[in-house]
């Protein structure tokens, strides 16, 4: 129903699951920096990853590749999330908890829109259809009753 | 100009998605993710050295569930980071975005009734409504898709 593809309903799962991981590793990654601090937490939290991955490479026993066409970008994902971390600290601290998520979901609305609208970094085209005004009404009223109660 | 910054560090978080899942085209779902902690790990590092840390280490003392459990944050994260990665490219952005937006805010009240017995019928209002946008945003999305292909780059 959501994409053209089969499993559709076990993507939206994922993505759920991926919602909850985060509220996870936000209290866990929260508390380690009340101990060591925001940037020795996220370093630590780096290190202890970055473990983590190379010991399932070496079980699963995946091989190691490096592809030389990857574009340049695709190595800013760690970049941009710890650059992530930074900002959402830094904006807890300064806008409050409720302000800087209601700001935080219209940045990451707006970029997915544009994602979906122009079909940016090879994603599929999916441009805006004007019923959608209903959805995003019922999607953004609901998530400020949820911030504001 | 904090405003600003709130709504970047948002666009930020689908666009760190997006990179990863480039990088996963090109070489794979598990070095996309050892990819994203060797870069993550370099940039920490560099932020450590360039702006420190002005809190003091406190003691961690006694050995809890919080307290081991905190050291895990990075263990959690590799599954996080494979499931957004994977996600990222099947799903329209809009709409998994609001999907982890959601989960993350729904788990947040869990964790809240679990931990404290708090309880807000406002919240549950407002996760209906969400539900109901959901719902409508991908009925509209297939009539879409039913009424005009698509078109699918490669």
């Amino acid at each position: 129903m959501l994409t053209e593809e089969r499993g559709d309903w076990m993507l939206a799962f994922l993505a759920v699951l991926g919602g909850a991981l985060i509220s996870i590793t936000v209290v866990q990654n929260g508390n380690l920096a009340l101990y060591l601090g925001n940037i020795r937490g996220t370093v630590l939290v780096h290190v202890v990853g970055l473990l983590t991955i190379v010991l399932i490479l070496l079980l699963s026993r995946t091989r190691f590749q490096w592809n030389r066409k990857t574009p340049w970008y695709g190595y800013l994902g760690g970049v941009l999330g710890v650059l992530t971390v930074l900002g959402s600290n830094a904006s807890f601290a300064a806008l409050g908890v409720s302000v800087s998520l209601a700001l935080m979901l219209l940045g990451q609305a707006l970029m997915g829109v544009a994602v979906d609208q122009f079909g940016l970094f090879g994603a599929q085209k999916r441009p805006f259809q004007p019923a959608h005004l209903i959805s995003f009404g019922l999607l953004f009223g609901g998530i400020l009753v949820m911030l504001l109660s | 100009m904090m405003l600003f910054i709130a709504a970047l560090v948002g666009a930020n978080t689908v666009l760190c998605r997006y990179m990863n899942a480039i990088y996963a085209r090109h070489n794979g779902l598990p070095m996309s993710t050892l990819a994203n902690y060797v870069t993550g790990l370099c940039t920490a590092l560099l932020a450590l050295l360039i702006m420190g840390d002005p809190s003091a280490v406190q003691p961690v003392g006694a050995l809890t569930f919080r307290t081991v459990t905190m050291f895990l944050g990075g263990a959690v994260g590799v599954g996080l980071v494979q499931i957004l990665v994977y996600i990222t490219p099947r799903l329209p952005a809009f709409l998994s975005t609001i999907l982890v937006f959601i989960s993350q805010l729904g788990t947040g009240l869990l964790f809240d009734y679990w931990l404290t017995g708090a309880f807000s019928p406002g919240k549950i209002a407002g996760g209906v409504l969400v539900m109901l946008g959901l719902w409508h945003y991908a009925w509209v999305w297939k009539r879409a898709q039913e009424d005009t292909p698509v078109d699918r780059k490669a």
